[in-house]
């Protein structure tokens, strides 16, 4: 087994976020978790890479990483929620303020 | 003394204009015809003394503009041709000027008048007197310049403004060939004074230079025929001879100055001025030759239908230019300049004694609408009688002494041009006879066609108005007689070293010549006079017979469609306008106005960039729509791509911008694409 092999997955798991983020029109909700997906892609990565290359930090950052998503995730809810509170949805479609 | 011939006119010119309000009409007109009459005397003083005693004159002022091997003088050259043409320009302009004090007297714009008339003259003398080609130019332009406005002088009338321009545009495509002839001049003799080039114009003989797709043309041969192209224009030969008839719309006196000495002379001057180089350039003595007589044939049979009284003079002075331009291309350029001055004062008499009736009729120039004026104009009748006479060329009047040594030249001169330029130059003579008497029985004795009060007002101009005409009269029935031996004579002196030809004593051939072939012009004008009698004359006789005979012929279907051709003036004018006129609009509208000025300029220019920019940039904006799926798309996409394109030039070992570049019209496309 290659290290090719292995990094398929998170590879998939990747492109499948920014799917999740690129072809959703609706959710944004949904955006956030494809966020954490994204983020946990690249954990799996890290991961991956520091057992392959038998290196302490690439388990060392994924760490850093979690604290960063958990951070990350609670502020983003945070805006959705007051955004909520202003607008009354949050459906994607109606965040369209800021054109050009 | 020189000097003042030339400065006169100018004098009065800038008195006129300058302190015309001051001076008054009365003044100016006093002044400038003075000021013409004494530039006049002085001119037969220097006729005497350069002509008569021999002693050629030359006097330089100052430089004018001198470059590394040009140098160009204000220098004044008087010799033999010179002072022929100063006495011819100086007496008809002052009679002109003396006969347009009664002539003009009713015209708000009289002072002005003689003002451009001094004007003219100036040109004149200086275009005569040059010693240079430079100068000489700036008498051709100035020429040109003086009868633009003479001719446009009604400037109210559409149709003399449009006649005017037609002048000035037509001789401006003469004077571009010209000005070439004088660049080629510069560029094979190094020089523009007349001594210079024609003292070296033997060198000149063989020598070869390629212009445009033209390899080894002759040297001699493109300066002559170039010159010649302004020749053309300025003397109304055939192909652009359109602007003289038209010139009829300014002033009768301005016609008879325009076309009796000066404007149009101004062209045979210059080919008798150039003997030198044309007579090394015998192809395009014989172009001359037959442009020549094709115009006098032309021009005479045009004639023969006009209804205009002015129109017929001025088609018959295209005709008798024809005749001097012929004789110079079979290299007898003293016979010209001799047809020249003889042709000065008979036609200046018939346009002053067409003038005297068109003053006299309530300005009514139509011929079908005159007749029987004879008892009205006694004088005029005599005038123009004296006129038609020594125009058509009878024994013992002006026409004759030079017009029949023309032809006879015509036929002695032992090549097909020259007989090719007899026979029209025949048949030109017999058909001057006919349309001058067909004028003068129109005008005076046909049974009277205009109105009833016109007849009754119609009278004889005063003394002011007669006295030239009386002038002229002597004039052309003597010049003639007096100039022959001088001009045409046996060997004569009289034109020194100003005009040079190889072969001096051909004069002889034509002296003595066929009897039969001598009188053929004569017998061929008393053809033309006596057709020209049945025709006009009788066709009102009390014979209804014959009078019917002679309407069958005008109105057979070969008879009308003879006269639509010759009064449509072989669709010359036609031709000329929807092939050249009409073409050269189109593509001024088309291309260079359409395609090139409001097309290709700003599409690519400032117009075509800011609108396009806008464009873009409204593209760009358009991207920017505020939903957030786009722009993460936009974000991610492009990031992937930058990300696929660097990994793609590392592995195909291209330059990184040159992978930019191409990013950058992806971006373009993109925004195009929106």
């Amino acid at each position: 087994m290659n290290f090719a092999f292995f990094t398929l997955l998170p590879l998939f798991l990747f492109f499948i976020a920014i799917a999740g983020i690129a072809l959703n029109r609706k959710n944004i909700l949904t955006i956030i978790m494809s966020i954490e997906l994204i983020l946990l892609a690249v954990n799996f990565n890290f991961l991956i890479s520091s057992v392959y290359l038998d290196d302490r930090l690439g388990q060392l950052i994924p760490i850093f990483v979690l604290t960063v998503a958990a951070a990350e995730s609670s502020i983003g809810l945070a805006i959705l929620i007051s955004y909520y509170r202003n607008r009354g949805t949050i459906n994607l479609e109606f965040i369209n303020q800021l054109k050009g | 003394m020189y000097l003042c011939i030339i400065v006169f006119p100018l004098l009065s010119f800038l008195a006129s204009s300058l302190f015309g309000r001051f001076l008054g009409v009365y003044v100016q007109c006093i002044l400038s015809t003075v000021s013409i009459f004494l530039s006049f005397i002085f001119s037969l003083v220097a006729f005497y003394e350069v002509a008569l005693c021999g002693c050629t004159c030359h006097i330089y002022l100052c430089p004018w503009f001198n470059g590394e091997l040009l140098m160009t003088n204000w220098a004044f050259y008087f010799d033999s041709v010179t002072v022929v043409m100063l006495v011819v320009v100086c007496s008809v302009s002052s009679l002109v000027h003396l006969y347009s004090i009664e002539y003009m007297n009713i015209d708000p714009h009289q002072g002005r008048f003689m003002g451009y008339l001094s004007l003219f003259t100036f040109f004149m003398l200086i275009l005569v007197c040059a010693d240079n080609f430079v100068l000489m130019f700036l008498g051709w332009e100035g020429i040109g310049l003086a009868s633009f406005l003479l001719i446009g002088f009604w400037y109210t009338r559409i149709q003399a403004g449009k006649s005017a321009i037609k002048a000035m545009l037509i001789n401006r495509v003469g004077d571009l060939g010209l000005v070439l002839g004088i660049c080629a001049i510069f560029l094979t003799f190094k020089s523009l004074d007349y001594a210079v080039v024609f003292g070296l114009s033997p060198c000149a003989i063989g020598q070869t230079f390629s212009f445009l797709i033209f390899e080894k043309i002759d040297r001699l041969t493109f300066i002559t025929l170039f010159l010649f192209i302004g020749v053309l224009g300025k003397s109304a030969q055939l192909g652009l001879h359109t602007w003289l008839p038209d010139a009829m719309e300014g002033p009768t006196p301005v016609s008879a100055l325009i076309h009796a000495a000066t404007l149009v002379t101004a062209g045979v001057v210059l080919i008798i001025r150039c003997s030198y180089l044309f007579e090394h350039a015998p192809t395009t003595l014989c172009i001359v030759t037959v442009i020549g007589s094709l115009t006098a044939f032309f021009a005479s049979t045009v004639g023969l239908v006009q209804n205009d009284l002015k129109r017929v003079i001025a088609y018959s002075t295209c005709s008798q230019l024809g005749y001097m331009v012929f004789v110079c291309g079979l290299s007898h350029y003293s016979i010209g300049l001799f047809h020249l001055a003889n042709h000065a004062f008979f036609k200046a008499l018939l346009f002053l004694g067409a003038g005297s009736i068109i003053h006299g009729l309530c300005d009514e120039q139509d011929l079908r609408k005159m007749g029987g004026l004879i008892r009205n104009f006694p004088i005029t009748n005599v005038v123009i009688l004296i006129g038609s006479v020594a125009l058509t060329g009878l024994p013992f009047f002006t026409g004759f002494y030079s017009k029949d040594v023309i032809l006879e030249i015509a036929f002695s001169s032992y090549n097909k041009f020259g007989l090719f330029s007899f026979i029209l130059g025949c048949l030109a003579a017999s058909c001057t006879a006919f349309y001058s008497w067909r004028l003068f029985y129109l005008t005076f004795m046909n049974i009277p066609n205009s109105y009833k009060v016109y007849q009754q007002q119609a009278h004889e101009p005063s003394l002011i108005m007669l006295t030239p005409l009386f002038i002229l009269c002597i004039a052309s029935v003597t010049i003639g007689y007096v100039g022959k031996e001088m001009f045409a004579g046996l060997g004569t002196p009289f034109f020194q070293s100003s005009i040079f030809n190889f072969f001096k004593p051909i004069n002889l051939d034509s002296e003595f010549l066929n009897p039969f072939i001598k009188n053929l012009p004569l017998f061929l004008t008393l053809l033309g006079m006596g057709l020209s009698y049945i025709l006009i004359y009788c066709s009102n006789s009390t014979n209804i017979k014959f009078l019917e005979w002679v309407l069958n012929i005008k109105l057979s279907k070969i008879g009308r469609q003879l006269y639509k051709f010759l009064s449509k003036k072989w669709h010359f004018d036609q031709l000329l306008n929807e092939m050249i006129g009409h073409r050269v609009m189109t593509f001024g509208y088309r291309v260079s106005f359409q395609v090139l000025d409001k097309g290709i300029i700003e599409k690519y220019g400032s117009l075509g960039s800011s609108s396009n920019l806008n464009r873009l940039s409204e593209n760009a904006i358009n991207l920017h729509s505020g939903f957030l799926f786009h722009y993460i798309f936009t974000i991610l996409f492009s990031l992937l791509s930058l990300v696929l394109l660097f990994f793609f030039s590392v592995w195909m070992k291209i330059n990184l911008i040159k992978c930019f570049l191409l990013l950058l019209c992806y971006f373009l496309l993109i925004s195009h694409t929106r």
